[in-house]
């Protein structure tokens, strides 16, 4: 009967037709092998402001043969050869979180970037894996070298211990996860793993954006007439044959010395490793937050209540003076991953936006302060998180380190008591409206 | 009805090893490292490493499908030999094959290509599972054609009514599987997929959401307005918009327990201060439930859908009624 139903009916004949067809579609394309790729943000960025292209054969080559020669592949990772990196990155660390996921007969965890991190991070750390753009926040782009919420001062590299507590605890109101049911050992591995992917990148960036690697080749010489910018042309029709032939050999011998050991240790792991090797001597000691009787800290949470309003702090501009996030004055604040010079975008000039786009970076978004008001703070909550915060400012975004000229330590603790203890926190069932972003009232 | 019984368990092991990432967990197959399958140490996959005891389970779990498949085979030819049973018990025992294979080479290749196409499967043969359960129950040869006892009061409206429920029916299953298969594509990440197409799948995925919810509630709504005898159809359809509904708010509690609170859904200040705890028993359980309610969603779906043909048949046709008669009628 169900046979003769089926033969009867052209609707049930199309159907397994219409769903194998649909099948084939959707789950068409083979995966991609896992590979780094090369930061052509960054690289577009360099282009416009040299306003000439990048030559494949002696810029990007040579970059992505340097980058897998010292820092190896997403399956098999290594690290270059250079003094002090010992103490900055553990080789079997990496293995255990490099590669394809899964687990020996004894349950060791193997690929855990892949299995954890990489859908959101990118393999190669840029912050644009599949799921970036769902996601609010961006998940960090690790390439800049920047991490916001650590005990080291401003513009320093975080600890281990601080890449370690982000993982663990996650951070509250994100997509960033708490690992903590992880074993200790796993976490280490990923830690590693982000400090590598770290460095490699700020290595890449290197040489692509500093003015003595490849950014200034002159490889016009090489390059097809049509892909020469007007100054190239012009340069180019001046020089006679043999003079070219004879820029392309010094061209050439560059690349050699770009890639020689002796620059690629002195020069360029030099400037990216010295500072993560010195994060643990930029640790701001802290005195421990002083006992207070409840007086003492009424009295402290109002110098923080005056603080907050005052010239010298100045929260309340980009907190607002209900503390609510929406003091911002600035017209158009982005953090550092997205605004020129350390991002792709600069608000002032965004005609060349969807081209950075084309190129996979992620749609700008403007910075929002954060609301006080929620009692969440993704940095952590403890006092002396939100005294790191103030102190130390957070890199990349717009929040400020508290110079001590400014703000004592005293005053630190009176607006970490007036912040935690002194602001209202919304009831859940009656939050507080935000005023429209970047518009401040005058009470 | 013990092949379902089996193969729904299998659905949720399954989506286990996906939400748990336990697919590589064993790295051989047929065997595991090494052991037959029903000889590996019941210690070590009980008490060993969590993604193993996934992984083996589910392999055994399969394995007992296969062997269900295979009694109902057998069963089928000897208890009740139609033509068209056999023939679906063939495809049922086939399909578990390939799924199996399917499913081993996604571990020999550790493929994610493989990976997404043995999700999709799995839903696949549980619908043919559970096609082969409704036809070859009791109920199913009872049911009534209320259709045949008062032909001669169909009216055309109710001829053109008929065949739009069994459009509808029809339709609801097959987005109901398209669901599916956008599904897997979000499940199945490759690490090089850009976030450009990862972000149209999702995106998708909302829309056929809507699509399958807007659906069923009018298929329910039509059946429950003019169909007030078949009881069967009337539970059923009913059914299928409360698993819907479900579906669309454990959708949101997996986005939720995955990435945070949806931006574009209004509330969020109310989940600012959510933290997402991976690996965690309720992510794993609210993650693995939505994609195993997908798979109930769409058994249900096509139960409906094989209803309607029930009871109404193809080769029923209803009384042409001339122009003539029409209009007089409508005199």
């Amino acid at each position: 009967m169900i046979l003769q139903t089926v033969k009867h009916n052209r609707l049930l004949l199309r159907v397994p037709g219409f769903l194998f067809c649909m099948s084939l579609f959707l789950l068409s394309g083979c995966s991609e092998p896992a590979q780094y790729r090369l930061n052509l943000v960054a690289v577009h960025k360099v282009e416009l402001a040299n306003d000439s292209s990048f030559e494949s054969e002696h810029q990007l080559e040579p970059i992505a043969d340097i980058l897998e020669a010292m820092f190896g592949t997403p399956d098999l990772p290594q690290i270059p050869p250079v003094p002090g990196i010992e103490d900055v990155l553990d080789i079997d660390k990496l293995y255990m979180a490099a590669g394809p996921y899964g687990t020996d007969e004894h349950g060791k965890a193997q690929g855990l970037y892949r299995q954890h991190c990489v859908h959101c991070h990118g393999i190669s750390g840029d912050g644009a894996g599949p799921t970036a753009a769902i996601l609010n926040p961006y998940p960090r782009d690790y390439r800049l070298g920047k991490f916001k919420f650590k005990s080291t001062a401003s513009g320093s590299k975080p600890t281990h211990g601080d890449l370690k507590k982000t993982i663990e605890n996650g951070m509250t109101g994100t997509a960033m996860p708490s690992f903590k049911l992880l074993d200790s050992d796993e976490v280490e591995a990923l830690v590693h793993y982000v400090k590598y992917l770290s460095i490699r990148g700020e290595v890449e960036r290197y040489l692509i954006e500093d003015g003595d690697q490849f950014a200034e080749l002159f490889t016009a010489v090489f390059k097809d007439h049509s892909q020469l910018s007007d100054d190239e042309k012009e340069e180019i029709d001046e020089m006679s044959t043999e003079e070219i032939k004879e820029e392309q050999e010094t061209v050439d011998a560059e690349i050699v010395y770009l890639k020689s050991q002796e620059n690629l240790v002195e020069n360029v792991m030099e400037f990216v490793l010295s500072k993560w090797i010195e994060a643990d001597d930029n640790v701001l000691e802290i005195k421990p937050k002083p006992e207070m009787n409840l007086k003492e800290l009424e009295e402290s949470m109002a110098n923080g209540r005056k603080l907050f309003f005052s010239k010298d702090a100045a929260c309340s501009t980009c907190h607002g003076d209900t503390a609510l996030g929406d003091g911002q004055t600035a017209a158009d604040f982005y953090d550092d991953w997205t605004e020129i010079p350390g991002g792709f975008y600069d608000p002032k000039n965004p005609e060349s936006l969807p081209e950075f786009l084309a190129l996979g970076a992620l749609e700008p978004r403007k910075l929002r302060p954060r609301n006080l008001r929620q009692g969440v703070y993704r940095g952590g909550r403890r006092p002396i998180d939100i005294f790191w915060r103030i102190r130390n400012g957070i890199d990349g975004s717009k929040m400020p380190a508290a110079k001590e000229v400014a703000l004592t330590d005293e005053e630190v603790w009176n607006l970490v008591d007036f912040v935690r203890s002194a602001l209202p926190y919304d009831q859940l069932s009656r939050p507080l409206v935000h005023k429209p972003e970047n518009t401040k009232e005058i009470n | 009805m013990m092949l379902v019984c089996a193969t729904f368990p299998l659905i949720w092991v399954g989506g286990l090893v996906t939400t748990q990432k336990a697919g590589m967990a064993v790295p051989d197959w047929p065997s595991t490292y090494g052991y037959n399958l029903f000889l590996y140490p019941w210690q070590t996959w009980l008490f060993g490493p969590y993604d193993l005891f996934l992984e083996h389970g589910h392999r055994i779990l399969g394995a007992l499908v296969g062997m269900v498949a295979i009694g109902l085979l057998v069963s089928i030819l000897y208890c009740d030999a139609r033509k068209h049973l056999i023939i679906l018990a063939v495809i049922a025992l086939v399909a578990v094959i390939i799924q199996g294979v399917l499913g081993g080479a996604r571990v020999i290749q550790d493929e994610i290509l493989l990976a997404k196409i043995h999700g999709c499967f799995g839903p696949f043969f549980f619908m043919l599972a559970v096609a082969l359960e409704v036809i070859t129950s009791k109920r199913w040869s009872q049911m009534r054609l209320p259709c045949k006892d008062s032909q001669t009061s169909t009216s055309l409206a109710d001829s053109q009514q008929i065949a739009g429920l069994k459009r509808l029916a029809v339709s609801t299953a097959v987005f109901a599987y398209l669901q599916l298969l956008l599904g897997a594509q979000i499940r199945h990440i490759s690490p090089m997929t850009s976030h450009g197409n990862f972000r149209i799948a999702v995106v998708f995925h909302v829309f056929v959401a809507f699509v399958v919810l807007g659906h069923v509630l009018l298929l329910t709504t039509k059946v429950w307005r003019h169909q007030d005898k078949l009881k069967l159809l009337r539970s059923v359809t009913l059914v299928a918009s409360l698993l819907v509904i479900g579906q669309v708010c454990l959708g949101v509690a997996t986005y939720t327990a995955k990435y945070a609170w949806p931006a574009i859904l209004p509330g969020g200040d109310y989940f600012a201060g959510l933290l997402i705890e991976a690996e965690s028993f309720t992510q794993t359980m609210i993650v693995t439930g939505h994609v195993a309610t997908g798979s109930l969603i769409l058994a249900v779906t096509t139960t409906a859908a094989l209803y309607c043909f029930k009871y109404y048949p193809s080769e029923f046709r209803l009384p042409r009624i001339s122009g003539t008669t029409l209009r007089g009628v409508i005199a």
